[in-house]
């Protein structure tokens, strides 16, 4: 289980988050909608302490990630997976190198096999020589998923998954976050500003507005935050 | 407000060291990601280190006939180049090639990952950024600048030796027994101990402006110019302080 209780976060006297609250149970997904620029990638990486908020905290399964040390830290993020917006792909590595790295760091066995079964999965195992720069913007979203699942992560975390994506491709990664959600069955967060996206992955959806969040039940409802 | 800037960048750089440099080593990786940083600071250096190493070593020559007056030894030619070169030249001049092409280029690169969310990305999958992308780079800088410095130090002093005897009618012989007669181990040590510290400087300076790197295209050039800039400028004051404790 998730847990962010009152979390603060402001930049240069703007207050981005504003005492947000929110539970994630374990095995459910978390959908957090809300137009760009309103502060969701920063929720999201207060959630895996990429930032660190002003004021209140973040738990996994009670433990507050705020205080723990690099090491204690570490085994909790080893159970993280992350995708983010930009891909965030290693440039100077293949396809098999970005999706093998965290294996390699931690000294795995069967690097190739695992690596390999998930890229096929994927149907990505042509690009698996290629680089970042020498695949498309879906395949480079394929690649993060892949790169994200291969530890079997506990708890994932998407940003803004089908972003700047044509609408085949974008199908194609709500399709294969709702594969994952059956297969791998971790906590998830998504955070969108898509809405389709959202009621298609989302067992719970909260709105992101003026810093805070509200639980929303309906597209319809959502539309009116919108507004 | 810019003194306490200065003095927490100071702070983290140093942190920043401390941290790329002390256990725990994963060794299962670490050679590897060593050998491709030697390969990028060092070996793509060695054709620079050649063309430079070989101009400074002519004009080493040049200069130092233009001083022998008559009563002065011929083979104080061959003398002087060694002591030039193995003390001074080549570890400078190979400190502040190597500063211009790879620290730059750690700088930008770094800044560009930093830039596009790669090193949150490193965070985020419990792999340490300073282990993974500073460890090897500063290891590799340690490594790679003795050896490119022993190589500008062959091919100055080879360079030397071929206009000496051809153009500056110094013999051979003569040349290199001026080399011979007033080399001290000392002169490599120190040399060697300079770019050391050279490596370490231009590699971990590079690290630390790109990993500082928030922003985008402007903050990574400036990052670059940055680590260059400091890079070149620590690495005289290095040069001085090398300099004081083994020859003053």
């Amino acid at each position: 289980m998730i847990e962010v209780i009152g979390v603060k976060k402001g930049f240069d006297g703007n207050q981005v988050i504003n005492g947000v609250n929110l539970k994630v149970e374990t095995g459910k997904s978390l959908v957090v909608l809300g137009p760009s620029g309103i502060g969701k990638t920063v929720l999201l990486k207060i959630m895996v302490r990429l930032l660190w908020p002003d004021d209140g905290d973040v738990r996994y399964d009670g433990i507050s990630i705020f205080r723990l040390g690099e090491s204690e830290l570490n085994r909790i993020r080893q159970k993280v997976g992350f995708v983010f917006q930009s891909s965030a792909l290693f440039d100077s590595m293949t396809v098999f190198e970005n999706v093998a790295l965290r294996l390699i760091e931690t000294g795995t066995k069967d690097i190739g096999g695992r690596v390999g079964a998930i890229l096929d999965d994927f149907r990505l195992d042509q690009a698996i020589h290629l680089y970042p720069n020498e695949i498309s913007g879906g395949m480079k979203k394929l690649v993060a998923l892949a790169r994200a699942i291969v530890t079997d992560p506990d708890y994932l975390f998407y940003d803004e998954p089908t972003a700047g994506l044509d609408p085949a491709t974008s199908e194609r990664i709500v399709s294969e976050i709702i594969r994952l959600k059956k297969k791998v069955g971790a906590t998830s967060v998504i955070v969108t500003h898509d809405l389709d996206v959202a009621f298609k992955v989302g067992d719970e959806v909260m709105m992101l507005k003026r810093g805070q969040v509200f639980p929303v039940g309906s597209k319809k409802e959502a539309r009116r935050y919108y507004e | 407000m810019r003194f306490f800037n200065l003095f927490t960048g100071i702070q983290r750089f140093f942190l920043l060291l401390y941290l790329a440099l002390t256990p725990p080593y994963n060794l299962k990786t670490l050679f590897g990601l060593i050998g491709d940083q030697i390969l990028d600071i060092g070996i793509i250096s060695v054709p620079l280190v050649l063309v430079i190493s070989a101009f400074a070593g002519f004009v080493t020559a040049i200069q130092g006939a233009y001083q022998l007056t008559p009563e002065i030894p011929r083979y104080f030619l061959g003398a002087s180049v060694e002591k030039i070169m193995v003390m001074e030249l080549s570890p400078v001049l190979v400190g502040l090639i190597v500063t211009g092409r790879a620290s730059s280029s750690i700088a930008a690169e770094l800044g560009a990952m930093r830039a596009t969310e790669q090193i949150d990305a490193l965070e985020v999958m419990a792999i340490s950024p300073v282990r993974f992308l500073v460890r090897p780079r500063v290891i590799a800088g340690a490594i790679s600048l003795p050896l490119l410095t022993i190589i500008s130090i062959v091919v100055a002093l080879g360079s030397a030796l071929f206009l000496s005897s051809s153009i500056l009618h110094v013999p051979i012989d003569t040349f290199v027994y001026g080399i011979r007669s007033y080399f001290q181990s000392l002169d490599l040590i120190g040399g060697l101990t300079k770019s050391f510290f050279f490596g370490i400087i231009l590699s971990s300076l590079g690290c630390f402006y790109g990993l500082e790197v928030r922003g985008g295209a402007k903050e990574i050039s400036q990052a670059a110019t940055s680590a260059v800039v400091l890079s070149s400028i620590m690495i005289l004051v290095f040069d001085f302080l090398v300099a004081s404790l083994f020859y003053a």
